[in-house]
């Protein structure tokens, strides 16, 4: 199913894989003051009840493309590309190299912050290899602000959407040994 | 979100984790893993090859609180069964047994999935000699 909102629209962006952090960041607040109650002391109920609304979708908009895997995977989505759960397909030996990692790292509970990190360090760069590939076969900017703002149902899906949706697969499991690498070395800390 | 009971005992007494070799004949190992959370599945039958039944199932989930309720369920329902009574084991069942919501059904459908895949391992290391039980789909 085609996403129903452009979240670059939203927060005033220009659709692309790639984007500046500073300029989101910006939009962001400048968009969230605008919205705010206190800029609106004598507006009426309605109003804020639709500013109230408007805010949630920036906020919304916000947290998918700040993050990078997030950020494709709405952009794949306005391309008219399937979700997760519609194409789950991935390389075997991916998923068999993630569970030889997890293995290891289960099996090693007395690694010290600096092992861990070592660990991270790896996914970090697994990830970044994977997300250069990921651009790589994004369409360009030009091609993307060409989208129409709903993709086209009946289009018949283009060969890409199917390799980026195996690809940003891949990703969901790097991002998610980054994330536990990351909680772990937190929780070494506190220890 | 609260996670049901059912979830909850899975999750702290998970049933039947660790693993088994995977080179032995008897063993069928089904790896899979849910793109919509990163979570990782192991799966694995022993069968007893006179009989045909499976005699003991083990797992390893690196994932949510779901998935390894639904693995650890998993294991607990094959013990016992045949290679196409496992086959017939569904996700839905699986929910229903945990109350999963919605949002955690792909927790479920993995398990489906890994069993799947431990039976086809099985049956491809046994060769010819044996007939395919049921065509799986997907």
């Amino acid at each position: 199913m085609p996403e129903a909102v452009d979240y670059f629209a939203v927060l005033g962006l220009p659709r692309s894989i790639e984007i500046d952090l500073a300029d989101l960041e910006d939009n962001y607040l400048r968009l969230c003051a605008a919205v705010h109650p206190d800029s609106h002391n004598n507006a009426g109920s309605a109003f804020l009840e639709a500013s109230e609304e408007k805010a949630s979708l920036i906020n919304q908009a916000y947290q998918f493309l700040k993050d990078d895997l997030s950020r494709a995977e709405h952009l794949l989505g306005l391309c008219g590309g399937p979700d997760s759960s519609s194409h789950r397909a991935m390389a075997p030996e991916i998923l068999e190299q993630q569970l030889e990692w997890r293995e290891s790292l289960e099996e090693s509970p007395e690694l010290d912050i600096a092992g861990l990190e070592k660990h991270l360090a790896r996914a970090k760069k697994d990830w970044r290899e994977l997300w250069a590939i990921i651009k790589s076969i994004f369409p360009t900017d030009s091609d993307l602000a060409a989208l129409p703002a709903k993709a086209n149902l009946n289009e018949i899906p283009a060969p890409w959407l199917k390799i980026a949706r195996e690809l940003l697969n891949h990703g969901r499991f790097f991002k998610g040994l980054i994330r536990e690498l990351t909680e772990r070395i937190h929780k070494n800390m506190i220890i | 979100m609260a996670y049901s009971t059912k979830v909850l005992d899975h999750y702290n007494n998970p049933r039947n984790v660790g693993s088994f070799d995977r080179e032995d004949p008897v063993i069928g190992t089904g790896v899979v893993g849910a793109p919509e959370c990163g979570d990782v599945m192991k799966l694995q039958i022993k069968v007893n090859k006179s009989t045909g039944l499976i005699e003991e199932a083990r797992f390893k989930t690196f994932g949510c609180g779901s998935a390894i309720a639904s693995s650890s369920l998993a294991t607990e329902w094959l013990k016992g069964k045949s290679l196409n009574e496992a086959l017939e084991i569904r996700n839905t069942s699986i929910v229903e047994e945990l109350a999963l919501p919605p949002v955690k059904v792909h927790c479920s459908v993995l398990a489906e999935d890994a069993i799947k895949a431990a039976v086809r391992d099985y049956q491809q290391k046994q060769g010819s000699d044996e007939p395919a039980a049921v065509a799986v789909i997907g």
